[in-house]
């Protein structure tokens, strides 16, 4: 659906670059997890993805087209809720007129639905809004575009804790085969539960891009009240009952993700999670081809 | 469904009504602004000229005949010039909006994520602030100049034969007094509108005050080259090929505006 090509990117000419030569593919029917460190270039990336940004050498491919052209076609399938964003003084029926003919798909009667969600109505004034309300509104238009690639940084920051669980349902409620979202985010805890597909950044590096099927099926999360830690376990962390442990799924035992203790494990020992992957996946080859 | 990618005329029109409606405070601020500029300057200036015609000042007696003879308002030259001096000053500064709102981050990426044509985008833009500008300025001159007629009319209705509105064929010596006068303006307004578009692409901060800035020191710069190296040769310039190189200066600084405008990203990296 979407690929970036051995894209270069620095802000400044004499910089290191924030990205070298890096290529990342996003496919169709899927919710994206983008997690990363300060820094990383997780909003760079969404910046190159929407054509905000133009890389040094390699491009950003959306069905043929190079979205930094922002031509019409790759536009108005793929949109932006960034962090940072303004909504005019308007009312919001005023809103939807203005800016939903740009948009094909869009759908009244589903923005409408959207926003019961997040328990809002159609009938307000923009300038009347909080910063999170304008974000709940602002999102469930994005969502009512019905773009092929709906791309959101830090979507849940000043949400309302009621706000944030709505939110989950709210982005699996647009969700169907043919749409993909991909969420910039810190605040695992708040999609760890609506991911299909986890992508790990640091230093211009994909650690991890892996669906989180796949992870499960070679990655076990488990919390023990033992303090003796065991020797074949990835990575650690200590919880309030023990500690959380990272462990390789070598018995197809079920777990449930724990995004947190991904992130530290990959990014403390890269190489180990890397390996849990590729060892299995030989052993599942070879098993298949007896 | 396969998107038009060339200039679309329904989108254009739809990009417009957007922006209109979406700046509609700030536009409005913008014209009262303008309408009380025009009304407080042409009620200050011809106030003097028409309490000396009300109080029968010897020297203004015949005047007073000559105007009334001639259909003519005395405050016409006043408007003449407050007219020329206002529309260069508004409209440059207009002009210097042209990409205010991308000062903010927010801002930006909506209107660089709109699905338009970078060309689209920019001609909206363009057309707001250099034709509807141009539109709002002539029915805010109108409009005031026919309330300080109004206005002195209930203050001094002895001077109801003198107190006349700018009309075409009244004022018609103050406006366009030559024919090729008009022309001359048109294409000299042109230049200097065009250059403040062009210093609102590269500075999107502080642009009015940038651009006069640059502009005053290319023009002192110019003044030299022509006043100290030039002159021995006396220099006869033609008006035709003044007014020609003025519009193709024009044209030229706007399609530079433009071409910076497609290039502008969520950040100015360099």
């Amino acid at each position: 659906m979407m690929e970036v090509k051995n894209v270069t990117f620095s802000y400044h000419r004499k910089r290191k670059p924030i990205f070298k030569d890096f290529s990342l593919n996003i496919e169709k029917g899927k919710i994206y997890g983008l997690l990363g460190k300060n820094g990383a270039g997780k909003s760079t990336l969404l910046y190159l993805m929407t054509g905000l940004l133009t890389p040094k050498s390699g491009y950003v491919d959306y069905q043929g087209f190079d979205v930094r052209k922002r031509l019409p076609y790759t536009q108005r399938e793929i949109f932006l809720v960034p962090e940072e964003f303004e909504l005019p003084a308007v009312s919001l029926v005023n809103y939807i007129e203005l800016n939903s003919v740009f948009y094909p798909h869009f759908s009244k009667e589903d923005m409408i639905t959207y926003l019961h969600f997040f328990d809002m109505d159609i009938d307000i004034n923009l300038h009347e809004l909080s910063m999170g309300q304008k974000k709940k509104v602002f999102m469930s238009f994005a969502l009512a575009t019905h773009t092929s690639l709906l791309l959101m940084d830090e979507p849940t920051n000043g949400l309302d804790i009621p706000g944030k669980s709505q939110f989950r349902k709210f982005i699996t409620s647009g969700m169907d085969e043919e749409h993909t979202i991909l969420i910039s985010t810190h605040q695992v805890k708040d999609v760890d539960k609506i991911l299909d597909h986890i992508i790990i950044l640091d230093n211009s590096e994909t650690l991890l891009n892996q669906s989180t099927d796949n992870i499960l099926r070679h990655l076990l999360f488990t919390e023990s009240t033992d303090l003796h830690i065991p020797t074949d376990c990835l990575y650690t962390q200590s919880s309030i009952k023990g500690n959380y442990l990272l462990m390789s799924n070598t018995n197809n035992e079920e777990s449930v993700i724990n995004l947190e203790l991904l992130f530290n494990a990959v990014l403390e020992n890269t190489e180990k999670i890397k390996n849990c992957f590729t060892i299995k996946e030989e052993k599942e080859e070879q098993h298949d081809s007896k | 469904m396969t998107a038009n990618n060339n200039f679309s005329i329904s989108r254009f029109s739809y990009l417009i009504r957007k922006e209109l409606v979406e700046h509609w405070k700030a536009h409005t601020l913008q014209l009262v602004a303008i309408f009380a500029g025009l009304l407080i300057f042409s009620l200050w200036t011809s106030y003097t000229i028409y309490s000396d015609f009300a109080n029968h000042l010897t020297y203004t007696d015949s005047y007073y005949t000559y105007c009334t003879l001639h259909h003519s308002d005395p405050q016409w030259a006043m408007q003449g010039r407050l007219f020329y001096i206002a529309l260069f000053a508004f409209g440059c500064y207009s002009a210097s909006l042209i990409t205010n709102d991308l000062r903010r981050v927010g801002k930006r990426i909506s209107v660089l994520t709109t699905p338009v044509t970078p060309l689209e985008n920019w001609l909206s833009r363009w057309t707001i602030y250099t034709i509807l500008f141009l539109i709002m300025f002539l029915i805010t001159f109108i409009v005031s100049d026919y309330l300080r007629v109004l206005i002195y009319k209930l203050l001094y209705p002895s001077l109801s034969n003198i107190l006349l509105p700018c009309g075409f064929h009244q004022c018609h010596d103050f406006f366009i007094k030559v024919p090729t006068r008009i022309f001359n303006f048109l294409f000299l307004y042109m230049f200097v509108q065009s250059f403040y578009v062009m210093g609102s692409s590269f500075f999107p901060r502080q642009s009015f005050l940038k651009t006069t800035f640059i502009g005053f020191l290319m023009g002192a710069a110019f003044v030299f080259i022509v006043v100290y190296i030039t002159s021995p040769y006396s220099i006869d310039p033609n008006t035709a090929i003044l007014n020609i190189s003025l519009a193709v200066f024009a044209i030229i600084m706007w399609a530079l505006a433009y071409y910076r405008f497609k290039d502008i990203e969520i950040i100015d990296r360099y």
